[in-house]
């Protein structure tokens, strides 16, 4: 934090002539380091968004040639009508619930643990452990998993049904068919994928705390359990506030795992509001670009609706 | 290579168990607890990870029912990654698929890298007018769905370039998608250098570039290293542009082909494995400098 927060970097040498001339001269000498970045950053992120804002006004299909035409927020009033939005932005909101609360408190135990860890070598080797998922790309993950929720292949009803005999081949849970059950395999997956990367961002939180903190109040006849609400929880709290943010914005917006766990299915619960936009910009009709441009920034503004509310909540806190 | 990495822990764990005289009984048992956990933790994360190598050598008529330890291998072991490798020209799909994999992979994660550090460099140790408002642009990326939204838009410019169905014309996008990321990386290491370093190597009459290619970028190594594998690890692994702004299968990348339904056979098993390889091979090279670079810049505030 104090980082982020330190003072612009100010040039080595002060010079006597008038401030506008100084700010040339800085923007001559620095500006081409930050070329490469403005070119990719701006072409292909900053383009692409006012882009499909733009397309979002119009009723551009791509599978006819007839040029766009301008029909302000018509696409916008269609999409807030249709059930199909709502029904995928509200799939989205449970799958998240479900995700955020395991993505950040099984990474904290595992910091809380790995941070206790004395021989550094033996902790060195949890983290690396730990991590392994992270480096694993993304699709290799899901295309795996899918495999262990499998109910002839998976590994998963191999211990439910043949080792702890809980379910017969009949009755054995359908991880990725049950529209209850699905948003549960999914946050698992995600967990596991995540757990290394987030445990590291509370081991960073951990190292802030000044050791003599925890052995004072050891001394004091506090409690391993009291230390945690006392001391612990109060250091990580930025983080857990910090990564709720970040994650609440990835979940919402997941759509690449519901692509290739589940496919494009309106009646299963992967079918989100990113799934409808998907669908209706690539695969269906006339791929109703515009229509999928404003579905998109839709979902976009909900989002920053709720981050900004959340922001809200947590700064007042502090 | 993940049963050499458990082995090790286990055994170290025991002595380190064994050899703390600091603490009395009660603590031990603390101890034991808390080894336990953490090993529980790691067997989740390994678990599916030796399954699949397993998945990928059976063999015999239950291949496609058996659930877990194989009843029968392939015969030799690696049968099935052999029947990857062989045929070994374009026509095979697998190797098509690797070599576009392989050459987006390497644009990006080159282009990432050096703009990441130039642009890094110039937001720590110049002066740059309006730095502020570019780190806030790229903050303000990462708190808005950028994927999703930009999607349509992305290819309607990628339509215009003429770049549709070219496979090495991804990394565009991709570098564009690791760039907010990874300039706060470097910025966040170029910050831990002293200033004193840099003014020093100015009074000596280097200049701003000779500075950091002479001087800084030895020390920024461990950041360089992250930023090379979280952008492998994209360009490798990305899924939604690579099928969305590639139509026909011969552009398939390596992340397309496994994404699009491969079945259940050992044979898709070893598909995955190999492609799982060179990400976990990066990752087992670079992760000293990985976790320290993690720690002195990507975790900073």
């Amino acid at each position: 934090m104090a980082q982020a927060l330190s003072p612009e970097p100010h040039s080595s040498a002060r010079q006597s002539r008038p401030g506008w001339w100084r700010t040339a001269r800085d923007f001559i000498t620095s500006y081409p380091y930050l070329i490469p970045v403005l070119f990719f950053f701006v072409g292909w992120q900053l383009l692409p968004i006012v882009q499909s804002l733009r397309l979002s006004f119009t009723d551009d299909r791509f599978l006819d040639n007839q040029a766009p035409n301008w029909i302000g927020l018509d696409n916008y009033r269609t999409a807030i009508q249709q059930g199909l939005f709502w029904q995928g932005i509200k799939r989205a909101l449970i799958f998240t619930a479900i995700f955020i609360p395991g993505m950040i408190f099984i990474p904290m135990i595992a910091a809380i643990l790995v941070d206790r860890v004395t021989n550094n070598k033996v902790a060195t080797v949890y983290r690396i452990i730990l991590l392994i998922p992270s480096m694993i790309p993304a699709p290799l993950i899901f295309v795996l998993w899918v495999w262990m929720y499998d109910n002839y292949i998976g590994p998963i009803n191999y211990f439910l049904v043949d080792r702890l005999g809980w379910f017969d081949l009949a009755n054995a849970p359908l991880w990725l068919e049950n529209n209850i059950l699905i948003y549960f395999s999914i946050a698992f997956m995600e967990w596991w994928w995540g757990l290394g990367y987030h445990t590291m961002f509370f081991l960073a939180g951990l190292a802030s705390i000044p050791r003599d903190l925890p052995d004072a109040a050891r001394v004091d006849g506090a409690g391993e359990w009291r230390m945690f609400w006392g001391i612990t929880i109060w250091r990580l709290l930025p983080i857990i506030l910090v990564l709720t943010v970040v994650r609440f914005g990835s979940a919402m917006a997941v759509i690449t795992e519901y692509i290739i766990m589940q496919g494009f299915d309106r009646n299963s619960s992967t079918y989100t509001w990113t799934m409808y936009m998907y669908d209706e910009a690539f695969r269906t009709g006339q791929q109703f670009r515009g229509y999928a441009a404003a579905i998109g920034w839709l979902g976009a503004l909900f989002m920053l609706v709720v981050v900004a509310f959340l922001f809200y909540i947590f700064r007042s806190r502090d | 290579m993940t049963s050499l990495l458990v082995g090790p822990s286990g055994s170290q764990e025991t002595q380190h168990a064994m050899a703390s005289p600091r603490l009395p009984v009660l603590p031990s048992l603390r101890l034991v607890a808390k080894h336990s956990v953490l090993i529980l933790l790691c067997s989740w994360v390994l678990a599916p990870l030796v399954w699949v190598v397993l998945h990928s050598v059976k063999a015999g008529p239950f291949k496609y029912f058996e659930r877990a330890w194989p009843k029968e291998f392939q015969d030799p072991l690696w049968a099935n990654y052999r029947w990857l490798w062989q045929d070994a020209t374009l026509e095979n799909p697998f190797y098509r698929s690797l070599s576009h994999s392989a050459v987006i992979t390497l644009l990006t994660v080159f282009s990432t890298a050096v703009a990441a550090v130039l642009a890094g460099y110039a937001l720590s140790h110049l002066s740059t007018p309006g730095s502020r408002v570019i780190l806030g642009i790229l903050v303000a990326s990462m708190f808005f769905p950028t994927q999703v939204t930009a999607l349509t838009g992305l290819f309607k410019i990628q339509y215009r370039l003429g770049l549709i169905d070219r496979p090495w014309s991804l990394f565009f996008p991709y570098t564009a998608m690791m760039v907010a990321v990874s300039v706060f990386v470097m910025r966040g290491v170029f910050q831990a250098v002293p200033k004193e370093i840099v003014d020093a190597a100015r009074i000596d009459g280097a200049g701003s570039l000779r500075t950091l290619v002479g001087i800084l970028l030895p020390m920024v190594r461990n950041g360089i290293v992250v930023v090379l594998i979280l952008s492998f690890n994209l360009a490798w692994g990305e899924y939604l542009l690579a099928s969305t702004l590639v139509n026909r299968r011969d552009n398939w990348t390596l992340a397309v082909l496994l994404g699009q339904g491969i079945g259940v056979a050992p044979g898709s098993a070893a598909l995955l494995v190999v492609a799982m390889v060179p990400a976990l091979i990066a990752f087992g090279i670079a992760q000293h400098w990985f976790l320290r670079g993690l720690q002195d810049g990507a975790l900073r505030g």
